[in-house]
């Protein structure tokens, strides 16, 4: 079997498999090896690819009007009472979660500092360089190791709506998995627009979070 | 299922939010909104590759989803009603725009510079290990609409060729041969980023 041959099969090889003169193919020629493995680990990084952006407040907006137009909801008191979808933060619940607050702002602070310095003076250091290529598998959401804000957010859960707090975890791996992909990429290149965009989401994302463990408490 | 127990705000369960709104009470429309809305979003925006349009699709998708939560039956997870729900929509917004769908084979077809190419050339490094979620997702988006649909429906949806064929109209075969053509274009743009990289740097 040559190249030609093989590559012609390649669908069905990927999808289940290859026979044994396929499979002999594959262990004699480095560049249909090559780009099976690479056809593999495609298919199964898209696996990774998890619901990272949320829309912006206009979509809800949109579907309230449409609601409201179209009659299709029912006005719980005489009035329709609709919130943002965001939590809405009553001054008792921001007395109440003050401090988490407090480190939501100067998170997005900090982030900001963080730009600034990427943009105007720093080089891209060595260690930065070389971790952008970390694999998609490095940052998959697993019990990662969390830092002490992070830990102080789910502790405030864990106190207040212990059966939430797996998926606070899960979402939290998931946003710092994130936070670091686009930090690798703006370090990289800081005039990647669309890389600061990604970290800018990231982080409102995980200030989001903050404030929705920080409702919580107020409950 | 994990589905109907699934907290869906303060105090309100998904599946009693599910009921309510049935009755058309209007926080219950809010907070499926704010349970799924990320999910939608990210599903078209994947799919068509603009946040505008990404977000005319979830307004349209919802909208939908709520025109016709009366008839959810709980037969399959909400979840699952409302992705297929919004895959429709996308993929009916697709058609209005004239853009190439599966079952019309040919029209599918990239031009023959987008197509894969055989690769009986010099070996190269293989991808593992030097793409990271921000390059895949924009190799992803710079993916001919036709392709796109395909591996985002199957790789990252995780639908099933039979699933995607009856949702595109067209044969199991033909899906399969997309989705393979979809892989070896991305992986073409995927080494092209990485190439383009390590020359800046």
């Amino acid at each position: 079997m040559n190249c030609a041959e093989f590559q012609r099969l390649l669908p069905n090889i990927i999808e289940s498999g290859g026979n044994a003169e396929e499979e002999a193919h594959l262990r004699s020629c480095a560049v249909c090896s090559d780009l099976v493995q690479d056809l593999r680990y495609i298919a199964e990084a898209g696996k990774l690819l998890l619901p990272m952006q949320d829309p912006s407040p206009r979509v809800w907006n949109g579907i309230r009007g449409a609601l409201e137009r179209e009659g299709l909801v029912r006005p719980p008191a005489g009035t329709v009472r609709f919130r943002p979808p965001a939590a809405v933060l009553s001054p008792r619940r921001w007395a109440t979660g003050g401090s988490l607050l407090a480190f939501a702002a100067m998170l997005l602070f900090a982030i900001s500092v963080i730009w600034f310095r990427n943009n105007s003076t720093r080089p891209a250091s060595p260690t930065l360089t070389a971790s952008v290529s970390a694999p998609v598998a490095a940052s998959v959401p697993s019990a990662a190791p969390v830092d002490e804000d992070d830990a102080q957010m789910l502790s405030v859960v864990q106190q207040t709506s212990p059966a939430e707090l797996a998926s606070y975890r899960e979402n939290l791996d998931t946003v710092n998995a994130y936070i670091r992909d686009a930090r690798r990429t703006v370090e990289q290149d800081p005039t990647d627009m669309g890389a600061r965009g990604h970290l800018i989401r990231a982080y409102d994302q995980k200030a989001l979070l903050y404030e929705m463990a920080m409702y919580r408490s107020g409950e | 299922m994990a589905q109907a127990k699934k907290s869906a705000g303060p105090g309100i369960a998904e599946a009693e939010a599910i009921e309510r709104a049935k009755q058309g009470d209007a926080e219950s429309f809010e907070v499926l909104y704010a349970l799924h809305k990320r999910r939608v979003y990210s599903l078209c925006l994947r799919m068509t590759g603009n946040t505008a349009e990404a977000e005319d699709l979830t307004q349209e998708a919802f909208l939908q989803l709520y025109r016709k939560i009366a008839t959810f039956r709980g037969e399959s997870a909400f979840s699952t009603w409302l992705h297929r729900l919004s895959v429709n929509v996308v993929l009916m917004h697709l058609r209005k725009k004239g853009l190439p769908e599966v079952s019309l084979e040919e029209s599918l077809e990239p031009q023959q510079e987008d197509g894969p190419r055989r690769d009986f050339g010099a070996r190269d490094n293989v991808l593992a290990g030097s793409i990271d979620r921000l390059n895949l997702q924009r190799a992803i988006a710079g993916l001919p609409p036709g392709y796109r649909v395909i591996f985002v429906l199957h790789d990252v949806e995780g639908y099933e060729h039979n699933e995607i064929a009856e949702m595109m109209g067209c044969s199991i075969g033909n899906s399969k041969s997309q989705l393979h053509k979809a892989r070896m274009k991305l992986r073409d743009l995927l080494r092209v980023n990485r190439a383009e990289k390590a020359i800046r740097h």
